[in-house]
């Protein structure tokens, strides 16, 4: 009896379960391969990545110079962890803190009628007013920000560390 | 087996075997790797950020320290017309800019006949504040090289000459950058009239990198001002809008709005 129940009743679950670890992996990609990138094309240019901070005009001048040095090492951090799925809850929860950041730091620019670059992939500083894309960059970072709330919400995926390393569920 | 209860079937023992298996044989030890991850992410940013730090210093130590004449002290803009009676009235036009700068390159190409009317005419003072924006972003120090050499050719009084020279060359070229070597600018020295001991002087004021101080001060100072983007034309310190004032004409109409 249970036998012949075991399939009917697991393997849609099963099958529920891979979709739903397939997602948490495509959110880890995404999440993180932004991230990655992001810091990729800014760590070898400290300044132009201090620069692009300062341009923001939200912190006092030093203090942005050493959050531009520091951003996109902790971007490449995060990154890493999220495309290798190693802790992975606590790396999305920094990652979507970040998001949410840049989100505020952007609308903040939009709202005082700044004209800059975000300087989310290198660049920044100002641009002329119709370069600044402002609700796209936006856009983009709540879909990023999703993909990690996704993996707040359940850090479970294909393919991590997590699981075949620390043996998580 | 008597004293279990009746609800334990099969699953319920297998997964009291699983847990019992996990807890002696636990793999990896999940706080230890925690631990070390997170000591390697904080290492890394803060050595990252002295790294980034010193380098920044060290290049800063580099090269020479001297003030052109034409802008009086460290962080301020150079003046292309010091010699220019203004008319009375004439407003302050300030350019940022940088020499490997594609933007900069388009709107001198359509303005830069205007600006310079304007200036020898005595209706503005023209100001150069030179920013090495595409250095930062894209590595390098052409841009730094390029406005310190233009500080050498004002020694020798060929500022205006060699700054058309150099840009000039790019906006034929089609936007084509030249090398930025000691060479290019010493070539480009001779194309502005600069010839002979003259010439001598200039090489060796570009050899000693003698305006780079001079140059990162002008960097530092306009983004400290908000500055943070090249090109940037100001008015008596407003920002010339390239997105409405966009022919020569738009821009001698804003120049006169902004003579009182």
């Amino acid at each position: 009896m249970t036998e012949t129940l075991t399939p009917s009743t697991e393997t849609p679950t099963l099958g529920r379960t891979r979709i739903l670890d397939l997602v948490g992996l495509v959110a880890r990609l995404v999440l993180g391969g932004v991230l990655l990138y992001a810091g990729a094309t800014k760590v070898l240019t400290p300044v132009g990545s201090a620069r692009a901070v300062q341009a923001y005009q939200i912190f006092p001048f030093e203090v942005a110079q050493y959050i531009g040095y520091a951003l996109p090492i902790v971007e490449i951090i995060l990154g890493v962890l999220l495309i290798l799925g190693l802790f992975t809850r606590t790396a999305a929860i920094l990652g979507t803190v970040l998001m949410v950041l840049f989100i505020v730091g952007i609308a903040s620019a939009w709202a005082r009628g700044l004209t800059i670059d975000c300087g989310c992939f290198g660049g920044g500083g100002e641009v002329a007013p119709g370069e600044t894309q402002y609700p796209r960059r936006i856009a983009e970072d709540v879909a990023f920000a999703l993909c990690g709330l996704w993996l707040i919400v359940r850090p479970r995926s294909l393919l991590s560390l997590d699981r075949h390393l620390l043996r998580r569920p | 087996m008597g004293k279990q209860p009746k609800t334990t079937s099969t699953t319920d023992r297998q997964a009291k075997i699983d847990a019992a298996a996990k807890a002696t044989k636990q793999g990896p030890n999940k706080i230890l790797i925690g631990t070390v991850v997170a000591l390697i992410a904080i290492i890394a940013v803060v050595a990252g950020v002295i790294i980034a730090d010193q380098s920044t210093r060290s290049s800063e130590a580099s090269g020479g320290d001297a003030v052109p004449a034409a802008a009086g002290e460290m962080g301020a803009g150079f003046v292309a017309n010091p010699d220019v009676t203004l008319q009375p009235g004439a407003p302050t036009l300030d350019i940022y800019e940088d020499f490997r700068c594609p933007a900069c390159h388009q709107a001198y190409a359509v303005f830069h006949p205007t600006v310079t009317d304007l200036a020898d005419e005595g209706s503005v003072r023209l100001v150069y504040h030179f920013k090495t924006v595409i250095d930062g972003n894209s590595g390098g120090d052409a841009s730094l090289k390029a406005a310190s050499s233009a500080m050498c050719a004002a020694d020798a009084g060929r500022f205006t000459e060699y700054h058309e020279v150099i840009l000039d060359g790019i906006v034929q070229n089609g936007g084509t950058q030249p090398n930025w070597g000691p060479d290019f600018f010493s070539a480009s020295a001779e194309q502005a009239g600069i010839t002979g001991a003259e010439l001598e002087a200039f090489d060796q004021c570009v050899a000693e990198g003698r305006y780079d101080g001079y140059i990162r001060s002008t960097e530092e100072q306009s983004a400290r001002d908000g500055v943070n983007g090249t090109p940037t034309y100001k008015l008596n310190g407003e920002t010339v809008d390239f997105s409405t004032v966009n022919t020569p004409e738009l821009f001698v109409q804003a120049v006169e709005n902004a003579t009182e």
